[in-house]
């Protein structure tokens, strides 16, 4: 089911140049719709900055970004976001101080249906909509496993939790796909495993199309159908974990010059 | 009510009024505006004038404050909204003093350093009050909405908010629209009470105290920011004793809630009925037991 629901995702050529130094290089990547594909690599190979030139954060100097067909370069943010791309950070970025009920409620929105008169006058509108935003932002925490600590300030829990919660937080927008940046960063091997079964079940129950840059192999091996490898800026392999760990440039970049003939 | 009350009264509800706005902008938005003052004499000048030159009513004039103070905060806010926070604060600051260097610089249509004199008395009590209790609430429903979380989630991450497809600029805009005209009309009924305006009034002093009440009241309670703003207004008065010493007291005041209280007075905490039902409870049962012993 969810290899025919999910949403189709990819980007060709993507290039972004700091300086004089070429961060991402030529970087093409098909995500597989409905499915979890993964990027590797090590600190400084550009992954990072592939997100933050697919979710606009920083605009590409060329190359092209398309979900479902639709051309999403080179647009802000918040109109990238809108379009159904959610995301989550390396380091963790939560509302501080608000409930994690409200950091969830907070994005959604875009599909309470009140303008700012509304509001200000507090029409009889607003309660039904905001009762509809509280019931959904249940449902993102059900997914996640959060219902219990819905009370709690968000930036006060566990930072296996505080994961949880930025994952149902980018749930709530209802995306197409769902990117995450290092989701197992700063977490126990108890909270990685928990992290991998969340993500398999959202996977499955939604037929999200995920994108997922990881350092941590056991996370990409259990969940990843296709990996691509990246070195300096470019991608070096693509294919099954399996294929990518025996590739000859792959070899070449983790383990040194001579290890292919090993 | 004497004049000297109505006086006290109507100057501490312009306070609350402008406080109201400024606590949206700093405490929904994080950016400070230090040029408020100017916005004041917007809407003290549009409603002067369109009274006394146009012999609009005061309704209209004071609708015609509001109204033209929002515009000149959407023209304003378009380049300087964008800025990073410190120097928004310095755009606004220049903004504030380039309004008041420019209504000094038009005697023919504003009266310039001279002042706008014989416009008419029309801010009552009542009046004043009813606005001020309109603005708070205008401005409590707002925060309570998905705009006031949009707010809030700008304030404290304005990346993740973009990432959950907040348009942070149109936010922003909106907001600082709102503090505008709040303070276009607190300007106007000022005019409409002293019958006098001049550019002096106006300046950046003006400006500056209006965020201190905002610091000093709480940068995360609205009701801390009018409960600074009645503070701010009565503190001179109570003090009017000291003379000279009220000035250094007032300073003292401010200086010893950033240093001892840097969140403000009130921190996040909000006043309520429920609250002040149990201040009330708590004050009044603390009587009976007194009376029974």
């Amino acid at each position: 089911m969810s290899q025919a629901t999910g949403a189709r995702f990819e980007f060709h050529n993507l290039t972004k140049v700091f300086g004089g130094l070429v961060a991402v290089n030529d970087v093409t990547v098909e995500a597989v719709a409905g499915g979890i594909t993964g990027i590797i690599g090590s600190n400084g190979a550009g992954k990072s900055t592939v997100f933050n030139l697919i979710s606009g954060f920083y605009k590409p100097d060329a190359g092209q970004v398309l979900l479902e067909g639709q051309d999403l370069t080179g647009r802000q943010p918040h109109e990238i976001a809108a379009a159904g791309v959610g995301r989550t950070f390396q380091n963790i970025r939560l509302f501080q101080g608000m409930s994690v009920l409200d950091n969830v409620r907070t994005a959604l929105h875009r599909s309470l249906d009140y303008n700012v008169f509304h509001a200000l006058l507090r029409l009889p509108k607003i309660r039904s909509e905001e009762k509809r935003a509280e019931e959904a932002a249940l449902e993102a925490l059900e997914l996640v496993g959060m219902l219990e600590a819905k009370e709690l300030t968000g930036s006060s829990l566990p930072y296996g939790l505080q994961r949880r919660l930025e994952i149902a937080r980018a749930l709530a927008m209802k995306p197409k796909i769902l990117l995450l940046d290092e989701p197992a960063a700063g977490l126990n091997p108890g909270e990685v495993a928990d992290l991998v079964n969340l993500i398999r079940s959202i996977n499955a129950k939604l037929g999200l199309t995920i994108l997922v840059i990881e350092h941590h192999m056991d996370l990409v091996a259990s969940l990843c159908q296709k990996v691509f490898a990246m070195n300096f800026g470019q991608v070096i392999a693509g294919g099954t974990l399996a294929e990518v760990q025996n590739d000859p440039a792959v070899l070449e970049a983790y383990l040194g010059k001579g290890a292919s003939h090993a | 009510m004497s004049d000297y009350y109505t006086g006290l009264l109507v100057f501490t509800c312009v306070n609350i009024i402008v406080t109201a706005g400024l606590y949206l902008l700093i405490g929904g938005t994080g950016l400070v505006s230090f040029g408020q003052a100017g916005f004041l004499a917007i809407g003290a000048y549009t409603s002067g004038l369109l009274t006394t030159r146009l012999n609009w009513p005061f309704p209209l004039g004071l609708t015609g404050a509001i109204v033209f103070s929002m515009l000149v905060g959407v023209a304003i806010g378009y380049p300087t909204l964008k800025l990073r926070r410190e120097y928004f604060a310095l755009a606004t600051m220049g903004v504030g003093e380039a309004i008041r260097a420019l209504i000094s610089a038009l005697p023919n249509f504003t009266g310039g350093s001279v002042g706008l004199p014989g416009i008419p008395q029309k801010t009552t009590a009542w009046v004043v009050l009813l606005l001020t209790v309109v603005s708070i609430v205008l401005v409590r429903n707002y925060l309570k909405s998905k705009f006031g979380r949009n707010a809030l989630a700008i304030k404290t991450d304005e990346l993740a908010a973009k990432a959950i497809a907040v348009n942070v600029f149109a936010q922003k805009q909106i907001i600082f629209a709102i503090t505008c005209g709040l303070s276009g009309l607190a300007g106007a009924l000022l005019a409409h009470y002293i019958t006098y305006i001049d550019p002096s009034m106006f300046d950046w002093n003006r400006s500056a105290e209006l965020v201190t009440i905002v610091f000093v009241g709480g940068l995360g309670s609205l009701t801390g920011g009018v409960t600074a703003a009645i503070g701010v207004a009565l503190l001179p008065e109570v003090l009017r004793f000291a003379n000279e010493a009220r000035f250094l007291v007032y300073s003292l005041v401010v200086l010893l809630v950033i240093i001892y209280r840097p969140g403000g007075l009130f921190g996040n905490y909000e006043l309520s009925w429920q609250s002040l039902a149990r201040i009330w409870r708590k004050l009044t049962g603390g009587a009976r037991k007194e009376g029974a012993a």
